[in-house]
């Protein structure tokens, strides 16, 4: 190697000291860099240092004695590849013949004191070529740092000797390290990251950073070859294209290095949100349609990031093979079964298509061939990705979406483990923009937001895995999610539209614009039923603004919730959505608080829904297996009396019922004699307690209940009352105490008592609730008149008829009675309060068991309540 | 000076901060956070597995002011977070020693 015995210092400079002509000298170069590349600034940057340490370096030696010795100024690291950026540390070492004499230490504090009298961060070393080389052979790190080791000044024996031993301690155990290099690689990725995709990556260390060129440079080293990018090409593990490609990602990376040293006034790594504008302005991004000049620049910089990733993952995939690889019909199988180095590319130019003539080619069977891929939960070797690459075709050729495509695209969706992987390599090499229209809108683009932790595309890819993880049960402590993933019967729909979810990213409302460019993708991909999709992506923020915004447990927020959904299926796609969204934003989206108020909102609509649904005829597999549960829990049970039981309840009473709860209910009504009661109080949510009964069925049952649970001060917020074949009557009420919320307070034996009295005749109910009425009467209240809508079309079965009134003591008695004098028979009774505003609804039918329908019957039921409820 | 800290429904916060700012109170800290009362948690039943929620997501909010201020701010808070229904929450309040801005060191009502 050539040594530069002279300086190159300017003539008018010469009396001035090395430092201070350094000092002006980056000052000139500072005007100059945000017009060079990032190469050519980082290797003038060197020059400088390297002129000015000659100096230095022959003043010291100047001024040492003649007993010195060999001695020789090396540069390593970065300062030795010659890739210096503005706040770079400047690593240097004095190599020395063996001793570390005086002389040795007095030329290396003459070196090192001017620098760090400067500032500059300088790595210092005196060493042996024996210390170096056991240096080297303990970590690979310092392996790397001399691999990297320039001669600046000094004895060139010396330093080609170090060169020499180093080369040969290398030759012996190459494969070493090489799997050292990679399982390096692998560490810093799990310290660092990812590089791309992330919003304030890390320009240096990040999976896709400047690191993983280096590290390509370095094996190549190991494997005889110089480092530089040229060689990276002639030495065949990487094609000329693919070379160029990494080399000016690298550059432009190194460029954002260089900027960002400026902006910071320090040595800095990471792309902070702030220095984003700034950065744009410096390397010229200027904005795009939809693309700000930050979201620009940073969608550059992951495209850049992803580059050196994904060549990267092919050098080291050529280097040293993993051992699983996807066969590829008509590709010759390389690699695998030969040793590196001798196993490089034979044609010498590293033109990996050379053995691809007879692979499929094109975007069809480029997806296919992830696919293939995927099923096996991988990603295709990366000599098929570069295939597929290089024979994508022309971008405005027309892609045509076979039967067999849908097929193909929805199993990579659908893959365990290598969705994530897959996608981002079809988003990398262009194919995923091909398949699906507007794709480019989202790639790359940086997410608004502190809680957004990755681009829109990752954070697309990320959510569709985390729908495989919740179908595996790993998210919740429950199984809820997972019986969820289960039972969802569209699940490939659900799946296309977490992949789109964020589609209409870069625009006002991109919820709505997204589910207009969903509606758009299904119609020209025909990937999935378009309306469903649309509507799953137009709503995806409905579950969790709402559960965080408004008031879930408020009946008419629920009811028109339910509206806006309209069926349980949508409903668990929805939540499942929402899950998988909030989870792969990042930590600060999704947390135990946030997953109970959403859990919460989803079973109260939940239960809207399946109300609606329960009553109509079909049964849902869910309902079957409900049924099962409770059959198996009545095991103990006479099996006749089971079955006749279970035919009697509709799927809504077991949807809302444990298994637990049915045996209990069962236990109410099984083998009842004709005079007895059996009553049971046991709490349930929220400070409520459920009170059941099971009696020989008669009329104005109801009633009575109703009357003595408001004489004991029990509000009811809900009832349910089923009669059973065997002439028996259960009836199940949800209630709260009126004064109180304790229910340990509650005399529920007084209220079996009371309850026997009252059926019997015993008691005045009318009478007792009036007195008590009289006690509690709230003054001055606001008082509206009660509406009564009837509603035929909500079920084949039975009249709805709902009652908004004023909430008060006994409205629920008030009514029932009123329905009993009309002979009509309640089915089902739903009772909820909103602030003082009561809405019951009665599911009844005539004394016939048939529905209301006469217009003149229906109104004379209207009249019969409101006279009832003006009356008390 | 007193602190009041407000144990509140999530939904509620955004009136519950226009109400307290309306009646002068220059900061609040707000942490999601999860707890029971008397509405303790509950179990929801879904295809005969039980769900059960044993902590419910709150939003409590801390406010220091002077004592003239307490009444008011009580007052503000109890009118907007009100629904009426089971779980609307808690209020306390409590004196406090000192108070200190950190960037100025002022201390007392002024760093308030």
């Amino acid at each position: 190697m050539e040594v530069h015995a002279k300086t190159d210092v300017p003539g008018d400079a010469a009396d001035e000291g090395p430092i201070p002509v350094l000092r002006r000298e980056r000052a000139g170069l500072a005007q100059e860099a945000y017009n060079l590349s990032g190469l050519a600034y980082a290797r003038r940057h060197a020059d400088l240092f390297d002129s000015a340490l000659r100096r230095v370096w022959d003043d010291a030696i100047a001024g040492a004695g003649e007993s010195l010795g060999p001695v020789a100024l090396v540069a390593l690291g970065g300062y030795g590849r010659r890739e210096l950026c503005p706040f770079s540390d400047i690593d240097l070492m004095v190599l020395h013949g063996g001793r570390r004499t005086d002389g040795v230490s007095a030329v290396s504090e003459a070196v090192f004191y001017p620098l760090w009298n400067e500032g500059f961060d300088v790595g210092h070393a005196a060493r042996s070529v024996k210390d170096c080389l056991s240096l080297a052979a303990s970590e690979l790190e310092s392996l790397t740092t001399l691999l990297d080791a320039r001669l600046l000044a000094g004895d060139a024996d010396l330093f080609d000797g170090l060169r020499a031993d180093l080369e040969r301690k290398i030759g012996k155990k190459r494969r070493a390290l090489l799997t050292q290099s990679r399982a390096a690689i692998a560490e810093r990725r799990e310290a660092y990251g990812e590089g791309a995709y992330v919003l304030e990556p890390n320009v240096k260390e990040g999976f896709g950073g400047l690191r993983d060129v280096h590290h390509v440079q370095w094996a190549t080293r190991m494997l005889d070859g110089d480092g530089s990018f040229d060689d990276l090409a002639d030495t065949g593990y990487l094609s000329r294209h693919n070379r160029d490609r990494l080399l000016e990602a690298f550059d432009w990376l190194l460029k954002v290095r260089t900027t960002l040293h400026y902006l910071a006034g320090r040595k800095t790594d990471r792309v902070f949100v702030e220095y984003q504008e700034d950065l744009a302005g410096r390397l010229g991004c200027k904005g795009v349609e939809g693309f700000s000049p930050g979201d620009h620049f940073m969608r550059d910089y992951h495209e850049h990031s992803a580059t050196i990733k994904h060549v990267a993952t092919l050098f080291w995939s050529r280097v040293t093979p993993p051992r699983r690889r996807v066969a590829i019909p008509g590709r010759r199988q390389r690699i695998s079964e030969r040793d590196t180095p001798a196993g490089k590319e034979a044609s010498g130019t590293g033109d990996s298509r050379e053995g691809a003539r007879a692979a499929p080619t094109g975007v069809a069977n480029g997806l296919a061939l992830f696919a293939e891929a995927a099923r096996r939960g991988r990603i295709p070797d990366p000599d098929v990705v570069e295939s597929i690459q290089e024979t994508l075709g022309p971008c405005e050729a027309p892609i045509t979406w076979s039967r067999e495509s849908c097929g193909h695209f929805l199993s990579i969706l659908e893959s365990r483990g290598a969705s994530v992987d897959a996608l981002e390599t079809m988003n990398e090499i262009g194919l995923l923009s091909r398949l699906v229209p507007h794709w480019d809108g989202i790639r790359y683009r940086p997410s608004a937001g502190a809680y957004h932790h990755f681009t829109v595309d990752m954070h697309c890819f990320r959510a569709v895995a985390e729908l495989t993880r919740l179908a595996e049960g790993e998210d919740d402590r429950s199984d809820l999610t997972r019986r969820l993933c289960e039972e969802v019967r569209q699940p490939d729909a659900l799946r296309l539209a977490t992949l789109l979810h964020d589609i209409g990213k870069g625009g006002e409302n991109h919820a709505a614009r997204g589910a207009t460019l969903a509606k758009q993708i299904c119609d020209a991909t025909g990937l999935g039923d378009g309306e469903l999709v649309s509507f799953l992506v137009a709503n995806h923020l409905l579950l969790s603004v709402t559960a965080t915004r408004r008031d879930i447990d408020e009946v008419h927020l629920i009811e028109s919730m339910a509206d806006r959904v309209q069926t349980v299926e949508r409903l668990k796609m929805l939540y499942l959505l929402t899950i998988a969204d909030s989870v792969a934003t990042g930590p600060a989206a999704w947390n135990e608080w946030k997953a109970a108020l959403v859990r919460e909102l989803f079973f109260n609509v939940l239960h809207v829904l399946e109300e609606r649904e329960g009553l109509r005829e079909n049964p849902s597999p869910a309902a079957t297996h409900a049924r099962e549960e409770a059959r198996a829990a009545l095991a103990s049970e006479p099996a006749a009396d089971v079955d006749a039981f279970l035919a009697d309840l509709p799927d809504s009473y077991l949807a809302g019922f444990s298994s637990d709860a049915v045996h209990l209910h069962f236990r109410l009504v099984h083998n009842l004699a004709a005079a007895e009661i059996r009553t049971l109080a046991r709490p349930t949510r929220a400070g409520a307690v459920e009170f059941a009964l099971g009696a020989t069925d008669r009329t104005g049952l109801l009633a009575k209940v109703a009357g003595v649970l408001a004489l004991n001060s029990r509000n009811i917020l809900a009832a349910q009352t089923y009669s059973l074949s065997n002439g028996t009557a259960l009836q199940i009420f949800l209630t709260t105490g009126y004064f109180d919320d304790r229910p340990e307070e509650t005399d529920w034996d007084a209220i079996a008592d009371d309850l026997k009295r009252a059926l019997f005749g015993r008691m005045a109910i009318d009478y007792r609730l009036a007195r008590k009425l009289a006690a509690y009467q709230r003054g001055g209240r606001f008082h509206r008149a009660a509406e009564i809508l009837v509603d035929n079309s909500v079920t084949p079965s039975a009249t709805v008829i709902e009652v908004h009134a004023d909430d008060r003591i006994g409205l629920l008695y008030t009514i029932a009675k009123a329905l009993h004098d009309l002979e009509l028979d309640i089915r089902v009774a739903k009772v909820s309060t909103s602030a003082d505003r009561a809405v019951d609804a009665f599911y009844v039918v005539d004394a016939h068991g048939a529905k209301v329908e006469d217009a003149a019957h229906i109104e004379e039921i209207k009249r019969g309540i409101e006279h009832q409820l003006e009356r008390t | 000076m007193k602190k009041i800290e407000a144990i509140i429904k999530p939904f509620k916060l955004e009136e519950v901060k226009d109400a307290v700012t309306a009646v002068g109170v220059k900061g609040i800290t707000a942490s999601e956070i999860q707890g029971f009362g008397r509405q303790s948690g509950h179990t929801e039943i879904y295809r005969g597995a039980e769900y059960t929620v044993d902590f419910v997501p709150k939003v409590k909010l801390e406010i220091v002011v002077e004592d003239s201020m307490v009444d008011s701010v009580v007052e503000a808070i109890a009118g907007s977070a009100k629904t009426g229904k089971i779980g609307d929450g808690k209020i306390f309040v409590s004196d406090v020693g000192d108070v200190i801005r950190i960037r100025t060191g002022e201390r007392g009502a002024d760093a308030i």
